[in-house]
């Protein structure tokens, strides 16, 4: 499934991202890069749009437009 | 000996590099960019450090303008100032990522200390980690904690860096495809994992939850609170600019009209003396009146920022800015402007994306800075009776907020149109980190806007100058002759441009004499109502006297139709746009390419506009 369809508070696995690759480094280094762990912390009011997530024990904010190129894996809790 | 601070953003760097240099620093541009440049120096009666606090970094994968200037000077392309010994400043409440830049430091060799910064929140929140081990696992590397903003642990670093700097030195080589190889997914992962096996043997005890940080947030991003903290904390910026920056403009006038009234006193008539009261003292004075704005705008930002409230701010406003091309931050240097665009312009840094944010630079002026205002009144007051809508709304009050929202919707469209024309093609895939709530330093943020305005000073103050001393030039020169019945400024080259290009704004119903008054205000906007006081010949030694008003103002209606007076309101809102914006815009894009450019179109705007309103009225 893809990162802007996900739960709150539930883990994922990040399986590939389907960013150029020009682009894709900044989100490898925030710690975005397949096999990282995951989780969706809290919606923006109003528009529920941009995200907050929760990745290798930082907050990191993306729109749904970039959650929605990349694959995730719901990991069993 | 060369010391080079690399961290990721919001490890605590700078503050760890004010604590090292204290007062012996200053700020200089990286080669050809507008990327700043920190150096400091350290001496003691061992060690002589020169210090380099280089811009944040995740990786030495370098992604953005900044963190290609840290790269290139890890990579020694940077050849002067090279450092011996870098100093890893680690956020210890959030080790990850830091440990990664940390093995990439290891694998290319350089000489590096570990500086664990934050390390008593670290432990307040419970974390035990056995320093020792770390050192191991990094290759032997000094580690030790420290707390910058306390000034704790700097003599373990500056010991721990002459530790470092006597070792031998043994460059690695590493594969030329490594800047390649570094952006890999194989390559991420397997150094995560090593980061992931070094933690399990060096934490002992686990970090508990930033509990605070979740709290807060709890409220600031609330669906209906976090909004109206927004709307709050915005409209407060906005006041705060104008009550804090009021008295100290009005100190720096008084201080240079006295400059100047000691000069009048002491001088024989003639140019020089018109040159050093009219040109210099009056350019000078033009530049220093900024500084209030300049400075209490970077202590809001500051503050803001390094609280942790900015990157909320920026969450909350995201999904509406972008509709223009615009990020959530493009707010703080939009809203600013309405004070003052310089200090708007030059708060655009806060925005990563170069395209978003010379869009913002280009719009901001739009708004209606406080210098409109004079303009603004004075013609309200000519052109629109002082009558009532309803009985309570004022026709003259609504006019102003309209010419408000003008300002605000016309640097929309721009940028909107400049997403649509200009922007790069391809959509851009955005991403930042939230930091968390973080207690200020309130020397950091003092020194830091303060060191703001000393840099417009020195950098914007130049051009700025020399505009002022060229437009005092036109008025002044070449002089009236002996037997002249007008006013002196009738016979100068202003007046000659001004009738030159006349005819081209005679559709707009402007005469010789408001075109030779729009030259002067260039300096200042509100320059024009002295100026247009001066064509007709009033005493101007007191432009905000009722009776100057007055006096113009019945002028204003006896000379021309509504439809010139309401096209020079309009031509306001986009031109002139003072010299000042285009100095600073001269040392923010570090091009005159953008300046030009941005003058042109606000011409080209303010006269199809007026042209408009002309025809309309």
């Amino acid at each position: 499934m893809k990162l802007d369809k996900v739960l709150i508070s539930q883990d994922y696995e990040v399986q590939s991202l389907e960013i150029p690759e020009l682009e894709r480094g900044r989100f490898f280094k925030l710690g975005v890069y397949p096999g990282a762990i995951i989780t969706l912390e809290r919606k923006a009011p109003i528009f529920s749009d941009p995200l907050i997530f929760n990745v290798e024990g930082s907050k990191i904010i993306m729109t749904k437009f970039e959650a929605s190129h990349i694959e995730v894996k719901a990991l069993e809790s | 000996m060369f010391v080079g601070l690399i961290g990721l953003p919001n490890s605590g760097k700078s503050a760890l590099f004010n604590a090292l240099t204290g007062n012996n620093q200053r700020i200089a541009n990286f080669p050809g960019i507008t990327v700043e440049k920190r150096l400091g120096s350290f001496k003691s009666d061992e060690l002589d450090l020169n210090i380099v606090d280089l811009p944040g970094v995740y990786t030495l994968d370098a992604t953005s303008l900044d963190e290609k200037v840290t790269r290139d000077y890890i990579f020694e392309k940077v050849k002067e100032e090279q450092a011996d010994v870098f100093v890893l400043v680690v956020d210890t409440t959030n080790l990850k990522k830091s440990l990664y830049l940390a093995l990439q430091l290891k694998e290319i060799g350089q000489k590096f200390v570990v500086a664990m910064n934050m390390y008593d929140q670290s432990q307040r929140r419970g974390q035990v980690l056995n320093l020792k081990k770390l050192s191991i696992a990094l290759g032997g590397v000094e580690v030790f904690p420290t707390v910058a903003v306390k000034k704790e642990g700097i003599g373990e670093m500056i010991s721990a860096i002459k530790i470092e700097s006597e070792k031998e030195f043994s460059p690695k080589t590493f594969s030329k495809t490594y800047q390649k190889e570094i952006k890999e997914p194989k390559y991420i992962k397997e150094k995560f994992n090593e980061v992931d096996k070094i933690l399990a043997e060096v934490v002992e005890e686990k970090i508990s939850q930033d509990k605070f940080s979740q709290k807060v947030d709890s409220i600031v991003l609330h669906p209906i609170l976090g909004p109206i903290l927004l709307i709050a904390i915005l409209v407060l910026i906005f006041q705060l600019l104008f009550a804090w920056s009021d008295p100290f403009m009005g100190a720096i006038e008084g201080l240079f009209e006295i400059a100047g009234g000691f000069v009048t006193n002491n001088l024989a008539d003639g140019y020089l003396k018109s040159l050093i009261v009219d040109g210099i003292i009056a350019g000078v004075g033009g530049i220093m009146i900024f500084l209030p704005h300049i400075v209490f705008l970077f202590i809001i930002i500051n503050f803001l920022e390094d609280i942790g409230y900015l990157g909320r701010a920026a969450f909350l406003l995201d999904y509406i800015m972008r509709r223009l091309g615009l990020p959530g931050k493009a707010v703080v240097p939009l809203l600013s402007s309405h004070a003052c665009a310089i200090p708007g312009i030059m708060s655009a840094r806060i925005i990563e994306n170069p395209f978003q944010r010379l869009v913002t630079m280009m719009i901001s002026p739009l708004t209606t800075c406080s210098a409109r205002l004079p303009v603004y009144t004075l013609l309200i007051g000519v052109i629109i009776p002082d009558e009532y809508l309803f009985g309570f709304l004022g026709m003259q009050g609504l006019t102003l907020f309209g010419l408000y929202m003008f300002g605000m919707i016309s640097a929309f469209v721009v940028a909107f149109i400049a997403k649509k024309a200009f922007a790069p093609t391809s959509p851009s895939f955005l991403l930042m980190e939230l930091p968390p709530y973080r207690i200020p330093s309130g020397i950091l943020i003092l020194r830091s806007a303060f060191q703001k305005g000393w840099i417009f000073v020195k950098k914007a103050g130049t051009v700025i100058l020399v505009l002022s001393v060229i437009i005092w030039g036109l008025v002044t020169f070449p002089g009236a002759p002996a037997d002249a019945d007008k006013a002196d400024i009738h016979y100068s080259y202003a007046a000659s441009v001004g009738r030159t290009f006349e005819p081209i704004f005679r559709p707009l119903g402007f005469d010789w004499k408001i075109t030779t008054a729009l030259i002067p205000s260039f300096a200042a906007r509100e320059v024009l109502v002295a100026a247009m006081g001066t064509v007709y010949a009033l005493d101007s030694s007191d432009t905000e006297d009722e009776g100057f008003i007055t006096d113009l103002s019945q002028i204003l209606k006896n000379e021309y139709s509504l439809g010139t007076l309401m096209a020079l309101l309009i031509w306001f809102v986009f031109s002139p746009q003072c010299i000042a914006t285009f100095g600073v815009l001269r040392k923010e894009t570090n091009s005159y390419k953008m300046p030009i450019i941005f003058g042109a179109y606000t011409l080209v705007m303010a006269y199809v506009f007026a042209w408009i309103a002309k025809l309309i009225f």
